[in-house]
């Protein structure tokens, strides 16, 4: 640079001082995208790499007929389960709360695919199921290599994923390939004897709203009038195809490995993600949004996607704020999603740690940083963490009660890989809590 | 490299350069986290990239490039109050009345002027790289750049202050450093 240059950067410099907090960005980025990952957790089980999907040398065979393509099975990595914890959702309530009880989430399919096309996963399919879109998938395997990629162009290593995406509104052609927007291309077909669309688009491609996988998809409507859409990456469309045609209309009741037994008045079921395990960055999560948002954003013909066990609040919001303004609660395992936001943020891990209180909820001890409305408890190597939503401010007992009152399936497996982050997370909890306790001494 | 340690390494990096680009805190602060959301929902790829940072950052350029219709609301604040706050008194410092001075310059130039600015002399880009970015030519880069300056040269001249030949634009040849190095 020369001295001019110098000069100009110089007061860009200065203007980049008043740049947000590190702290506020990561934990909207937090909040928005466990929200998101709910939709599409496999995504993100590639991305933090803490799935360790061993690859073994058994081959299965998948799919009837002829569409017997052979898939390397991935061995189940699930090293432990949760195993059970009481919950405390019938802890007495204070006078000024403003929690109710909640009686859970169930999640049904219009249809089933058959086992023998999903058999590789071992650890059971996602499901991320909204007011008006319900999504499953079937991981087989990590993407392979290592590739070099072109910042602008992008050249992606692939999965193999097989599942579907049930939406009310018809399957998007406005799809996000690596770098740049682009519209998929559409050929009719007939499936099974129903009219059906071949989307297809560049390789990498992803729907924008969802995150689902487009290179190739088959979409048909389905006879409640929603809209399937089939995909099975990284495989012919000869397979695709076969895929499509063995998916058939019987429903399919998904369990919840995650419920609450306390909301915020009014709240409801906005989006669940019913997983099987617990990993560092992955697991069950519930979001639960302001009625008002839900009304208007939820169409009614979507309410049978999730069915709330309060059976009037089925209700809720795809579409609530971007960040942080419905009430969110997700596990995983140790750091449970906080940590990293903790430590990478303008708040020391350290410092989020020593201005939270621990509470007592009928015997279940919970830790609450008031000032970050977060919450959260232990439950086996779990960690349940409850943020509460932007702009409402809720007490720390109110905090701690609805923390408490999260229950998790014992039998919910758990991926343990140790992790820096996680391990420093509970180092310094740790700390913290001996620092504590020494001093209510 | 996982996320998190993305994060730890380009956060700062990224912060300042939404909120250079957008000109504003609170947007910097939309714009960043919603290309974060969809960098870590990506990561699987984004993550195995040569250059993650440069992509991110081109998340965040684009992001504000087809978004800013949406932000101009934004833009228009309120007080509470709906009485003016107070302004900054005379002992406001020299380089605060610097920042507020080409900071309202900026934000007078079209987007992508404003981008290609920054992108060369905050983060030293060269032209091809700057293009990549902008998803143009290395010479629409160079109309971008010194239009920009020419902008921000007579309109501080005209407000009285000392820029004169100071943003001079120069074309500027890709270095190896230059693209996610920062």
């Amino acid at each position: 640079m020369n001295d001019q240059d110098l000069l100009l950067h110089r007061r860009l410099a200065a203007i980049a001082e008043d740049a947000p907090s590190g702290a506020s960005l990561v934990r909207a980025e937090h909040a928005g995208y466990h929200r998101r990952l709910r939709r599409r957790r496999w995504y993100a089980a590639g991305s933090v790499g803490v799935v360790v999907l061993v690859v073994t040398g058994t081959t299965t065979l998948l799919g009837p007929g002829l569409f017997t393509t052979p898939h390397e099975a991935s061995a189940p990595a699930v090293t432990a389960t949760l195993g059970p914890r009481a919950s405390a959702s019938t802890t007495a309530l204070a006078a000024n709360s403003r929690l109710v009880p909640f009686a859970g989430v169930a999640v049904t399919s219009p249809v089933s695919v058959p086992a023998s096309w999903v058999s590789y996963d071992h650890d059971g399919p996602d499901v991320q199921s909204g007011p008006s879109s319900l999504l499953v998938n079937w991981t087989g395997k990590e993407p392979t290599a290592r590739q070099t990629i072109d910042v602008r162009s992008g050249t992606t290593g692939t999965g193999q994923y097989r599942g579907y995406l049930i939406t009310v509104e018809r399957p998007t052609l406005d799809v996000f390939a690596p770098g740049y927007d682009t519209k998929a291309v559409s050929t009719p077909i007939t499936v099974s004897g129903h009219p059906a669309q071949l989307l297809t688009a560049p390789k990498g491609s992803f729907d924008n709203t969802y995150a689902a996988p487009v290179e190739a998809r088959i979409a048909w409507q389905l006879g409640d009038g929603r809209w399937i859409q089939v995909w099975t990456v990284g495989e012919s469309n000869t397979v695709l195809t076969a895929f499509a045609s063995a998916i058939t209309d019987k429903p399919t009741d998904f369990p919840a490995n995650l419920s609450i037994g306390l909301t915020l008045k009014g709240y409801t079921v906005a989006d669940s993600t019913l997983s099987s395990y617990v990993s560092q960055m992955t697991g069950p999560g519930l979001t639960l949004c302001a009625p008002t948002k839900a009304a208007s954003a939820a169409p009614a013909s979507s309410a049978a996607v999730v069915s709330a066990g309060d059976a009037s609040s089925s209700a809720g919001s795809d579409n609530g704020n971007s960040y942080g303004n419905c009430l969110s609660m997700y596990a995983n395992v140790a750091d449970g999603g906080f940590g990293a936001g903790i430590v990478l943020g303008n708040e020391s891990n350290a410092k989020f740690v020593a201005d939270s209180v621990g509470v007592d909820v009928g015997g279940i001890p919970v830790r609450v940083n008031a000032e970050y409305q977060t919450a959260w408890t232990r439950w086996g190597k779990a960690t349940i963490v409850v943020q509460s939503p932007g702009g409402v401010t809720l007490t720390t007992t109110d905090l701690a009660a609805l923390a408490a009152s999260v229950r998790l399936a014992p039998t919910l497996g758990v991926k343990d890989e140790p992790n820096p982050l996680v391990e420093s997370s509970l180092a310094q909890e740790s700390a913290a809590a001996a620092t504590e306790s020494q001093s209510t001494r | 490299m996982t996320f998190e340690q993305f994060l730890f390494s380009e956060l700062d990096q990224l912060r300042r350069y939404a909120r250079l680009l957008t000109g504003n805190r609170d947007s910097a602060h939309d714009v960043l986290a919603d290309a974060l959301i969809k960098a870590h929902l990506r990561w699987n790829k984004i993550g195995r990239m040569e250059f993650p940072a440069a992509y991110v950052r081109s998340m965040v350029t684009n992001g504000f490039l087809s978004e800013r219709r949406s932000w101009s609301g934004r833009f228009i604040s309120s007080t509470v109050s709906g009485e003016l706050p107070e302004i900054a008194g005379p002992q406001a410092s020299r380089s605060v009345d610097d920042r507020d001075q080409l900071e309202q310059l900026l934000t007078e130039l079209p987007q992508q002027q404003r981008a290609a600015i920054v992108l060369r002399y905050y983060f030293d880009l060269a032209d091809d790289a700057i293009a990549a970015e902008l998803r143009c030519s290395s010479g629409a880069v160079r109309s971008y750049i010194s239009r920009g300056l020419t902008a921000i040269r007579q309109r501080e001249s005209v407000s009285g202050r000392a820029a004169g030949g100071l943003l001079a634009p120069a074309p500027r040849t890709r270095r190896a450093h230059q693209i996610g190095e920062h």
